[in-house]
């Protein structure tokens, strides 16, 4: 490069600074002095670049480089307007109230847009859109009066005058509770709404152009700039994108992600959608969902990729991890904690449908998207969120909270097996797994309930709003009810605290099944659907009680089914139909002691099924359907007809064992796994073969309640659960009332409890146990009202004693027995008509190893008093160990056939009959029973609640009866003797491995 | 393959040979790019530098890494060089081609500021370009930025490590030399 050619260079750019012609002829003689040869190079460049207009894009000053102020100053007149006072500035231009006094006079809001935009553009875009703009008209939007250009060569536009403030500042300065916020923000929707019938897209939905001005005491939010972004921003989404860089990055937080785009020219009302979506995450939690620092330091395509790709967090959980909360909280007029919580759930959702990446999937209009707050607003069911039954159960209890806190007891009443404490309602539940995650959900609710506003109307009108909603056409409608019923009724229905509320639920249930049998036509499909509608209404009357009239139902619906069958004999849906109907019918016939033709009913119902199986050799399901119509005429038949009955169970017994061979991975129902153990011992193994996740397998485990023998897997789950453990346990540090962690916390430890105890850790065991108590006592007052934690929390010292008892640390044994009975007895007296209670204590009193707190006597009375002398088999297994050891021996004998005929574990059974054996001295025959139930015993994974009890019991029986077999041998009668003084009481046996029975299936719960 | 984030670390560290490296990756990438959104998009569909030196950078590099506009300004460069040389062989090309049969031919003819240039034009403008790079060095590396990357000024300006202001006056120099050569018939 030549000094020549550096020399032009230099000129040329000094040149281009000279303001006027004389300036500029001025500097170039100086500088070029007399070489006139670069003096003409120099005077041809300048030349060339004032004629090179748009060549190459454009001179620098098409940019952003121009950074001059708008010069324009209040007292100016523009066009008609006389410029009052400079209102405000942003990065798109200035804004000034101004005087019009012609055509009229008032007051108006002139912006007068910044420099970098092309004038006659901006103008055409704004003329070619005037006409729509014109049309609008809604109180919530700030018209759009005018636009042209300043005499400065600068775009400007009118528009009604706002004297507001923006909406977030607003809220924020007057301190709007969320409600509030929600009800200013729904007429913002609406204004969009408006502009969105009429064409028009606003494209930069922002908290500056929402302003809220008081009219008549009253917050009133106007949409301003209407217009203007689009008669703007045209260029923003091309490749100024990057040279605006700057200008855009204030309103980048608000754009949605196909705004984001490169090459996107495409933009329609969903986009606005999306910018409310972020208005509304910035009016909850104060913030927008990325990160504004973020988003100002990230690199261009990085910003727009996170806008594009990044989920953002969960309004809630941005909540609970911002700084700022306190503060935000306080804008709120709420406590920081309630304030993620009231967000958590149906907000969180709305809020992240609005904020779909996909637009496909955000709400569909901006009025959808009201709407759905209006639901929330109401407590009525909300768009935005797959309805699933616990959750319109839960919107379902808030309206009803004066009837959900006695629901609340029941509720937690079930959810003690959640807790995963020891007892039979936790089989229960956990036999349904879909039962358990809507009774999490309906803890969830609870907790909501209290934060209610409004107390509930005494009717129930869920039904009738499902109905409602589905009214289309019946079998949407009738789906619908039939959902609610089976999810939120159903699961509930043996819950005696239930009733009132169940029996309202169902009465408008009823109603609605009786209008919609008036409605049936003769087509097919609709008499189907009426035909399943009559037998709802059998099931509904025989909930309620009225067994006659359910009877009455079934039978009806068997005729109607039976009819179609006969129509269309090839269609497999009436014919399950049908046999089910025959099933219920049959039900409703045993409790009216017509126990033949409920026999026959079953009988059919089980051809039906038969038939299908052959019919359909390869579909699982209906040997599965088949068993289970097998198993509930044996379950009817209960203690009534006990020879009878065996049949049906082994007819079950033998069609699943079929279907696990058949198809191995066909999953069977887990109650039929309690049912029978030994295909659940199969079953596990299996699963511990193939599945080799280990994480997978631990949820297994979990899930029923079992742990290996294997020591290697033991140790991986230990480890698993131990890692859990310490992360949940950080959570509830972090997050003492949210339930969920504890819950999950909760589960880790009963899990560690059931490793430690197989590996007989004595003192790490202690340890947790205290812990556990300790967790169990803070749970009790956080959750004061949920009865699970006090069960959770006596069981506890239950288990810490047998500990302490074991390890000859009596006295400390004693103080854990003496709290765990103390609060048995305060959970069975609380709640004398919920059986397990009752149960609890019944089961402690003959459990408890410490003589000072055995009591048989009253254990069989308090289990008769709560099952009225009928019961399931752990029940009677109950009465049998208790009566054995208070030495009546007969009457042991005796309870234990009802426990078998009510159909309890023949191991079980077999291990009391062997105490019961040795106490009347035929110790030959305790033996043999004692070796035949030890050995099916030990082929079933240990259960993580009898474990300690019952390694306990046995190692102890073990001792005994081998003292006898020694002394046996040695043919000594004296020293069987002794022994028989040293163990002057049989051990009890550990509790029942039967199930507290799965109520849906065998409602009546005779014995 | 060899990582461009890696080659841009080693230019970061100063290693000249580097450099030479980059282009040809991001001369693949970007062609594979220029043909794939031409042969798979609809007929009209315009394909625009920015937009695809911009892609190619998102593919290229990992973002998370190389935050400093200082590599990405290495990057830039050897995209507008590449670009620069898809154009000009697409140009050459067509001119070969004019009266061949219509082979399916990348369709740089909407690639942005380029251009509605014909190909006749474009190759004289290259021409020039090179003229004015061989006389001033940083303007032909603005113009190559601006004009085949697709950058702004201020973002050439942070590639070239200039001041803003000062690149704004080379532009302006750099066009009216253009301009003028050009218009000249050189």
């Amino acid at each position: 490069m030549s000094d020549d050619n550096r020399d032009i260079q230099a000129i040329f750019c000094e040149a281009l600074d000279k303001g006027s012609p004389e300036e500029l002829e001025q500097f170039l003689a100086s500088a070029c002095g007399d070489d006139s040869d670069l003096l003409s190079a120099v005077e041809e460049l300048l030349s060339s670049h004032r004629e090179a207009g748009r060549f190459l894009g454009g001179g620098a000053t098409a940019e952003a480089t121009d950074i001059r102020p708008v010069t324009e100053q209040p007292g100016d007149t523009i066009g008609p307007y006389k410029l009052l006072q400079q209102i405000g500035e942003g990065g798109m231009g200035t804004v000034f109230m101004a005087e019009q006094t012609e055509p009229v006079e008032r007051r108006i809001a002139l912006k007068i847009i910044k420099p970098g935009m092309d004038t006659q553009q901006v103008i055409a875009r704004f003329e070619a859109e005037r006409q729509a703009l014109a049309m609008m008209d809604h109180p919530n939007i700030a018209k759009v009066l005018d636009a042209g250009t300043t005499a400065t060569g600068r775009p400007y536009f009118v528009m009604e005058l706002v004297k507001g403030i923006p909406v977030t500042k607003y809220c924020d300065q007057e301190h709007l509770t969320v409600k509030e916020r929600l009800d200013l923000f729904l007429p913002i929707c609406q204004a969009i709404q408006h502009a969105h019938q009429k064409g028009i897209i606003h494209r930069d939905v922002k908290p500056t152009n929402i302003l809220v001005a008081r009219y008549d005491g009253k917050p009133v939010p106007k949409v301003i700039d209407f217009g203007v972004a689009k008669a703007t921003s045209h260029r923003l989404t091309e490749k100024t994108m990057f040279t605006q860089y700057g200008q855009i990055v204030g309103t980048i937080e608000y754009m949605s992600p196909e705004q984001a785009e490169f090459n996107q020219l495409d933009i329609d009302t969903r986009s606005d959608i999306y910018s409310l979506g972020v208005l509304l995450y910035e009016l909850l939690t104060g913030e927008t969902p990325f990160d504004k620092q973020r988003l100002r330091s990230a690199a261009f395509d990085e910003l727009l990729r996170i806008i594009r790709e990044e989920e953002p967090p969960r309004p809630s959980t941005k909540l609970s991890s911002s700084q700022s909360l306190p503060n935000t909280a306080v804008n709120r007029k709420i406590e920081p904690k309630k304030l993620s919580l009231l967000v958590r759930g149906e907000l969180d959702w709305i809020v992240m449908k609005a904020l779909e990446k996909d637009r496909n999937r955000r709400y569909e209009t901006a009025t959808s998207f009201a709407n759905d707050i209006r639901h929330y607003l109401k407590d009525e069911a909300v768009e935005a969120c797959p309805p699933s039954a616990a959750y319109k159960f839960r919107k379902f209890a808030r309206r009803h909270k004066a009837t959900i806190v006695t629901a609340a007891i029941i509720t937690s009443a079930l959810l003690i097996g959640i807790l995963g404490t020891t007892w039979q309602a936790y089989r229960a539940i956990s036999a349904e797994g879909e039962l358990a995650v809507s009774l999490t959900s309906v803890k969830e609710q609870r907790d909501r309930a209290i934060d209610a506003e409004a107390l509930a109307a005494s009717r129930l009108q869920m039904a009738q709003f499902e109905t409602r909603r589905a009214e289309k056409n019946f079998r949407r409608a009738r789906e619908a009810v039939d959902r609610l019923l089976t999810k939120v009724a159903n699961d509930m229905a043996d819950q005696p605290h239930m009733d009132e509320v169940r029996r309202a639920l169902f009465e408008d249930a009823l109603e609605f099944y009786q209008g919609f049998l008036e409605q049936k036509g003769d087509d097919l499909a609709i008499r189907y659907e009426a035909a399943l509608a009559q037998q709802r209404v059998g099931e509904i009357h025989f909930y309620l009680s009225e067994i006659e009239k359910s009877a009455e139902d079934y039978r009806l619906a068997v005729q109607s089914f039976a009819q179609l069958h006969s129509e269309s004999p090839s269609d497999p849906r009436y014919r399950e139909s049908l046999a089910r109907s025959h099933e219920m019918y049959s039900g409703s016939l045993f409790l009216l002691n017509r126990l033949e033709e409920g026999e026959t009913q079953s009988l059919k119902a089980i051809q039906i099924w038969a038939d299908l199986i052959t019919d359909h050799p390869l579909e699982p399901q209906y040997r599965e359907k088949a068993a289970r119509s097998n198993l509930q005429l044996w379950k009817q038949y209960g203690s009534k007809y006990s020879s009878k009955r065996v049949q049906y169970r082994e007819a079950a017994h033998e069609i699943l064992k079929e279907l696990r061979s058949d198809f191995p991975k066909y999953p069977v129902s887990q109650d039929f796994y309690t049912q029978f153990p030994n295909l659940f011992a199969d079953r596990l193994r299996e699963l511990n073969s193939t599945d080799t996740n280990p994480r997978r397998q631990l949820e297994i485990l979990i899930k029923v309640q079992n742990l290996p023998h294997d020591r290697d897997q033991l140790r991986m789950i230990e480890q698993i659960a131990f890692e859990r453990a310490e992360q949940h346990q950080q959570d509830v540090a972090d997050h003492p009332s949210a339930y969920e962690h504890f819950a999950a916390l909760d589960e880790d430890w009963v899990v560690l409890t059931g490793v430690l105890t197989a590996t007989e850790r004595w003192q790490e065991l202690e340890e947790l146990y205290q812990r556990r108590i300790e967790l169990r006592n803070t749970s009790v007052k956080t959750w004061a009202e949920m009865v699970s934690h006090h069960v959770g929390l006596a069981f506890c010292h239950f288990e810490l004693g047998h500990l302490l008892f074991r390890l000859d640390r009596r006295d400390e044994a004693k103080a854990h027995y003496r709290e765990a009975l103390r609060r048995f007895e305060m959970l069975a007296s609380d709640y004398p008509d919920v059986p397990m209670h009752t149960m609890h204590l019944a089961a402690f009193l003959v459990d408890c190893p410490d003589p000072e707190f055995q009591d048989f006597g009253r254990s069989v009375q308090l289990c008769h008093q709560a099952f009225q002398l009928s019961g399931p088999a752990w029940a009677w297994e109950i009465i049998a160990r208790a009566n054995l050891m208070a030495g009546n021996l007969d009457a042991a004998l005796a309870a234990l056939e009802q426990a078998r005929q009510a159909g309890g574990w023949e191991p079980v059974c077999q291990f009391i009959e062997s105490q019961v054996s040795f106490a009347s001295g035929e110790y030959d025959k305790a033996i043999q029973l004692y070796e035949t139930s030890i050995e099916v015993i030990d082929t079933v994974p240990n259960r993580f609640w009898f474990l300690l009890e019952f390694r306990y019991y046995r190692e102890r029986y073990e001792k005994t009866l081998a003292k006898v077999e020694q002394s046996n041998t040695a043919e000594t009668e004296d020293s069987a003797q002794a022994v028989e003084i040293e163990e002057t009481k049989p051990l009890p046996a550990p509790k029942s491995h039967e199930e507290f029975e799965t109520k849906k299936d065998d409602k009546p719960m005779t014995c | 393959m060899t990582d461009v984030t890696n080659i841009l670390g080693q230019i970061e560290e100063g290693d000249p040979s580097a450099a030479e490296k980059l282009l040809p990756l991001v001369y693949d990438e970007l062609r594979k790019l220029a043909t794939q959104r031409l042969e798979h998009e609809k007929p009209g569909q315009t394909l625009q530098a920015t937009a695809l030196v911009h892609e190619a950078y998102l593919r290229l590099v990992r973002v998370d890494q190389v935050q400093k506009w200082n590599s990405r300004g290495h990057f830039f460069g050897a995209a507008a060089e590449a670009m620069r040389r898809i154009l000009i062989d697409r140009a050459r090309d067509k001119k070969r081609l004019k009266r061949g049969e219509e082979k399916r031919l990348i369709n740089l003819d909407s690639i942005e500021i380029a251009l509605d240039t014909p190909p006749e034009e474009l190759l004289a403008f290259n021409e020039i370009l090179d003229l004015l790079a061989s006389e001033y060095p940083e303007c032909g590396e603005l113009v190559k930025l601006r004009f085949f990357a697709g950058l702004s000024l201020g973002e050439s300006a942070t590639a070239l490590g200039l001041p803003r202001r000062s690149a704004d006056r080379k532009w302006a120099f750099a066009r009216a030399w253009l301009h003028r050569k050009l218009r000249e018939g050189h």
